[in-house]
């Protein structure tokens, strides 16, 4: 039984977007009471559209930004309300892998400074051991021959092979998890299945627990075996990645499921049951279920009383008043 | 060309001049789009795929160096030897229209919606603005958009809503062939299905014939009734949706199908090695021969030939000689 | 995207400069004047510029308002340049001292000629003769005779003696003129009030030779055997160890690289001079006020909020604050001396445009997924922004640090033409300054006035061309024109 790594609890990351200093507050709520739960050498995909809250989610978990309310708990530690230059040594403990590999390297850097920078930041080892873990992470994310690699500038290597960098930057840290924002939207499709299965051979490698974003629910599957799908900021569904697929027991994860094409020809005959319209404003959120306005099956409770996230099955759990309705 | 073909491509070359040389984008490539029926040419970035709507719609940019081929229309003209001229007045938008890739971003942040789409009537057909008004109601209609609209500004809108009064400026003058070029990329998942609804519908209402460009087979079998897969520049396999899906011929072809993640059934995805070619120095003879698993010394060195395996499904590989 | 790697190390840009030909240019002029101001303090050392570029003894022996030496190739006139003989040159055979009578303890004849053959085709500007006198008690009496080619002899002044130096200032003095008035009464027969000893003593003897327009120059080769003017000074000593050196000057009307002005000044001085003075003072003022304006701009859009909004109403405010009023105004009340001039103008520029564009560059590169990535892993404010943030924006800086010199190198100059630049320095807007004074453009003095504003210009033109070619290449979007 393995040990929860990061625990959040009613976590809330708003933004505050008000014109002027002398206005009241406008918040965006990107990430409202959210509980969330990562154990050791466990990979979680956190699945949502753009705007549902999920990179927040990932970079306040990443104390990247101060959380609004709530408690963020790292092995123990309660860790939400740190000030930044107190969490140096959390920022070695937890790694990002961003989206874009066109902008998340130093375009000046070498691959070798890009690599060479965390440790001397950290002041983690001496030049020699330095190099060695440099060449050793390049290495470890198949960028041989290493010595070639680590002298070249980004705009000298592919997609893939930057996204392969960063990982390595991310790796070399020797990070307790990782968050991994869209790792490989980015990519062509070819490639993306390789930087997939890569990450996924590192996570099981080095024991490092995992939080895979992606809006591709179809790729969470060959990479996690839990997943937890965000909706307007909150996580409205989790479990079992084959469970929640094969029985979603909220709404929006079956709308999901549903608009989310597999290559079959007979698809061009029907149209897919969605509901139509767009996730709310994070401003003024809809109250109650936010989903509820989309809903095919949204009753007046919905509309009025804010679901709870409970668990209906064996690590399966939605937030939804009628969730039972689909278990059966 | 046959009665129910709306367009005939042959041979389309275009090739651009660059410092380091020429990109050959599109490098002779040939199909034919039967009326109400949809083509989807499917590549991965770098393929040349958007250089193709331009070599179709020959929107050519400045430093061409190559523009050779025929693009075929119903009534027998040929696109690309037209004047720029005629081509404006009579084609563009008239008979082909063009949703371009992140079109979101296309429009103009200080005219109203309503009178974007109303445009291309004033422009080209000389309405009155009255009238372009009503057409451009009518349009935003078909694309589900209320009338109130018209008079909204595009920041008023979300991206899915930005994305149908693009659809509606390309349909306002009835053409009857639209180019999709990735139409939902930078759209969430519902809103995507939402618009490829649309787009079904419309297709079966006005009887729309497509050109849908993308990287996505998936999306791609969302529309498709034809898929032709481009490669380098060229197509390597064109066959019915039908075809292609079950049994996919091409190498390339297989391995982008093995490497899609499928929702509904569990299987082990594989991956290409290797990247895409230069463009400036493509490999000679079959351009994927650096990166085929069944590579042979012919294909190093002869441009596969055309292969009939069946009447819609032509493939372009030594494998199959 | 070609080459990206090099808009990102100085090198690459310097080579790509080079091979644009504004670049080349630039890069060219910019050399020249870099050897110009190399040159300067060796040439002409820096204390020996202080001390005399003001004096008005220590060129005395300029012509005054001479044009330079080169305008004799281009016109074709052989315009006269200095003729300077002295009595104590014991080597120039064109000399000559001796005694010429009985020397006893109490008086002494010596006379002193000087053989001047004068070729040109054009009349001197002025004459001069300096007395060196030693005596005790009783002053010498001289007698100055003036033989020309044609044999004309005159006396053209005589007198007593009173200082240890004396100046006879042949084309002024009143007993000088009343002697030549006499010489051209005898000679040609004509009655003129003034006339001017330069012209008439080397006139051909004709009528109009009073007339520097109508008369024709007397050529010491237009005789058979060439002969020249001999001015002959006799000096009579009534002490025994009295003396009497006498240094004869015809001055010229060319001089020099680039004339003289009217305090008969070596303009090539202030020439060669003002090169690494606007340099300086550009470069200075640019480099300064670039680098603080970039600093201040990082630290605004790095820290946003109260930093950001007092930076920038800050900047705002002087930007709309009159800046050469207040500068005109200091220098009216208080005489600033060049660096002075320059700590104004810092410190009046301050917070100035550079501020808001470096704001501008730095919050884009700022939102880069790269800067949030050395965040994550711990790099501090500080090492973000030097290693992070500096090596993108220094192209755009270094870009910057050249476009602007011209401005300054301007400034410098309107403000010394102004009247409001250093007094003591010779630097180019001083001397078109001085120019304009002296009615320069209408007195068709044109080499005082256009010879520094060529340079000004130029200068300035290598700056720009360098700028812009750094442009090109810095910032891609221009790169297609």
């Amino acid at each position: 039984m393995t040990q929860t790594l990061l625990k959040a609890e009613n976590l809330c990351t708003w933004f505050d977007v008000r014109r002027g200093i002398f206005s009241k507050p406008i918040y965006v709520k990107a990430v409202d009471n959210v509980n969330f739960e990562l154990k050791e050498e466990e990979a979680i995909s956190l699945v949502g559209e753009s705007g549902s809250g999920k990179t927040t989610l990932g970079k306040t978990l990443l104390r990247l930004y101060r959380p609004t309310s709530g408690r963020i708990i790292y092995n123990g530690t309660d860790i939400t309300n740190v000030p930044y230059n107190r969490l140096r040594w959390y920022r070695r403990e937890a790694q990002i892998i961003y989206q874009d590999p066109f902008s998340s390297i130093a375009p000046f850097f070498t691959i070798y400074k890009t690599l060479d920078e965390p440790l001397i930041i950290n002041k983690i080892g001496d030049s020699n051991e330095r190099s060695e873990m440099i060449y050793r992470a390049l290495e470890a994310v198949k960028l041989t021959p290493v010595e070639v690699f680590a002298s070249k500038y980004p705009h000298m290597l592919s997609g893939g092979q930057r996204q392969r960098v960063v990982i390595a930057r991310a790796l070399i840290m020797q990070p307790k998890y990782i968050v991994a924002d869209e790792p490989v939207t980015m990519l062509d499709a070819s490639v993306r299945v390789e930087i997939l299965y890569l990450l996924r051979e590192l996570q099981q490698k080095y024991k490092i627990s995992f939080i895979y974003i992606t809006h591709d629910l179809a790729t969470s599957r060959y990479f996690s075996e839990k997943v937890a799908i965000m909706y307007a900021g909150r996580i409205v569904e989790s479990g079992d990645v084959d469970d929640v697929i094969q029985k979603p027991l909220h709404p929006y994860t079956q709308a999901l499921l549903e608009g989310i094409p597999d290559p079959d020809p007979e698809n061009r005959k029907v149209l897919r049951k969605v509901p139509t319209g767009e996730p709310p404003s994070l401003i003024y959120p809809p109250p109650g279920c936010r989903f509820h306005p989309r809903c095919p099956y949204a009753m007046d409770v919905c509309k009025e009383k804010v679901p709870e996230l409970r668990e209906l099955k064996n690590g399966h759990a939605a937030a939804c008043h009628y969730a039972e309705v689909f278990l059966k | 060309m046959s009665d129910k073909n709306v367009m005939s491509v042959e041979s389309l070359i275009l090739h651009y001049r660059t410092v380091r040389g020429a990109v050959r984008a599109v490098d002779g490539v040939s199909f034919a789009l039967p009326k109400g029926k949809t083509i989807a040419v499917v590549g991965e970035s770098g393929c040349g795929k958007t250089s193709l709507a331009s070599a179709i719609t020959a929107i050519l940019p400045v430093n061409v160096e190559r523009y050779e081929g025929s693009v075929f229309l119903e009534d027998g003209v040929d696109v690309t030897k037209m004047s720029e001229d005629e081509r404006r007045q009579k084609i563009r938008w008239n008979v082909i229209s063009t949703v371009f890739q992140g079109a979101m971003n296309a429009l103009n942040p200080v005219y109203e919606v309503g009178y974007q789409v109303a445009e291309p009537l004033i422009v080209h057909k000389k309405m009155k603005k009255e009238d372009a008004m009503d057409e451009a109601k009518n349009a935003l209609s078909l694309v589900g958009l209320p009338s109130d609209f018209l008079k909204r500004y595009p920041h008023q809108l979300s991206g899915g809503m930005k994305q149908r009064v693009m659809i509606a400026m390309a349909l306002v003058l009835r053409p009857k062939i639209v180019i999709l070029d990735e139409p939902t990329s930078a759209l969430d998942v519902i809103t995507q299905a939402n618009i490829m609804n649309l787009l079904k519908k419309l297709k079966w209402d006005l009887n729309l014939s497509y050109i849908f460009i993308t990287h996505d087979l998936a999306l791609a079998s969302e529309l498709a009734d034809i898929v032709a897969v481009m490669y380098a520049g060229r197509i390597v396999e064109r066959a019915s949706s039908e075809k292609f899906f079950t049994r996919p011929e091409h190498p390339y072809s297989q391995k982008l199908m093995q490497s899609v993640p499928t929702l509904r059934s569990k299987k082990e995805l594989e991956y290409i090695p290797g990247a895409p070619p230069d463009l400036i120095y493509p490999p000679p003879g079959c351009r994927f021969h650096p990166r085929c698993p069944y590579a042979m010394d012919v294909c190093k060195e002869k441009v596969p030939e055309l292969r009939e395996l069946n009447p819609d499904h032509v493939v372009y590989c030594w494998l199959h000689q | 995207m070609s080459r990206p790697s090099e808009t990102f190390s100085l090198k690459g840009v310097f080579g790509e400069v080079v091979k644009n030909p504004a670049g080349r240019a630039g890069v060219i002029l910019l050399v020249m004047y870099i050897v110009l101001s190399a040159i300067a303090p060796i040439v002409y050392p820096y204390n020996m510029v202080i001390e005399n570029w003001s004096s008005s003894t220590y060129w005395r022996e300029n012509p005054r308002l001479a044009q330079p030496i080169w305008v004799k190739y281009l016109s074709g006139i052989n315009l006269p340049e200095n003729i300077i003989l002295d009595s104590r040159d014991k080597t120039n055979p064109n000399v000559l001292k001796a005694s010429v009578s009985l020397e006893t303890v109490e008086y002494k004849e010596i006379l002193i000629k000087f053989k001047v053959f004068y070729d040109y085709d054009d009349f001197p500007s002025e004459i001069a003769l300096l007395f060196f006198n030693k005596f005790n008690q009783s002053n010498p009496y001289i007698k100055v005779f003036w033989t020309r080619p044609d044999g004309r002899e005159l006396m053209i002044y005589s007198g007593m003696q009173r200082f240890r130096e004396t100046t006879l200032y042949v084309s002024i003095d009143e007993s000088v003129r009343k002697a030549l008035t006499e010489f051209v009464a005898n000679t040609t027969q004509e009655l003129v009030d003034y006339p001017s000893p330069e012209v008439v003593l080397f006139a051909k003897a004709e009528p109009g030779m009073w007339n520097k327009d109508r008369a024709k120059i007397l050529k010491s080769s237009s005789f058979g055997k060439p002969q020249p003017h001999v001015v002959s000074v006799r000096v009579f000593l009534y002490e025994g160890d009295a003396d009497v050196d006498c240094r004869l000057i015809i001055y010229g009307k060319v001089y020099g690289l680039a004339g003289t002005d009217n305090r008969r000044r070596d303009l090539t001085m202030a020439l060669i001079w003002g090169a690494p003075i606007a340099l300086s003072f550009g470069l200075l003022s640019s480099l300064i006020l670039t680098l603080i304006q970039t600093f201040l701009g990082s630290v605004s859009a790095w820290y946003g909020g109260v930093i950001d909004n007092v930076i920038q109403r800050i900047t705002e405010v002087y930007m709309v604050v009159p800046f050469i009023s207040i500068l005109s105004a200091i220098a009216i009340f208080y005489r600033l001396t060049i660096w002075e001039l320059l700590l104004a103008v810092v410190i009046l520029s301050l917070f100035g445009s550079g501020i808001k564009s470096t704001k501008v560059l730095v919050l884009q590169i700022k939102e880069e997924a790269y800067i949030e990535g050395a965040i994550s892993y711990g790099a501090s404010d500080l090492r973000i922004l030097l290693l992070y943030i500096l090596p993108r924006i220094l192209p755009t800086l270094v870009t910057s640090i050249v476009s602007s010199v011209p401005g300054f190198v301007f400034l410098e100059a309107g403000l010394a033409v102004l009247g409001l630049g250093d007094p003591m320095l010779p630097t180019w807007g001083k001397v078109v300054s001085d120019a304009y004074s002296a009615g320069a453009a209408y007195k068709g003095l044109w080499w005082w006035a256009i010879l520094p504003s060529i340079l000004i210009i130029l200068l300035s033109a290598a700056f720009v061309l360098l700028g812009y070619a750094m442009d090109k290449i810095v910032n891609p979007k221009l790169r297609e024109l």
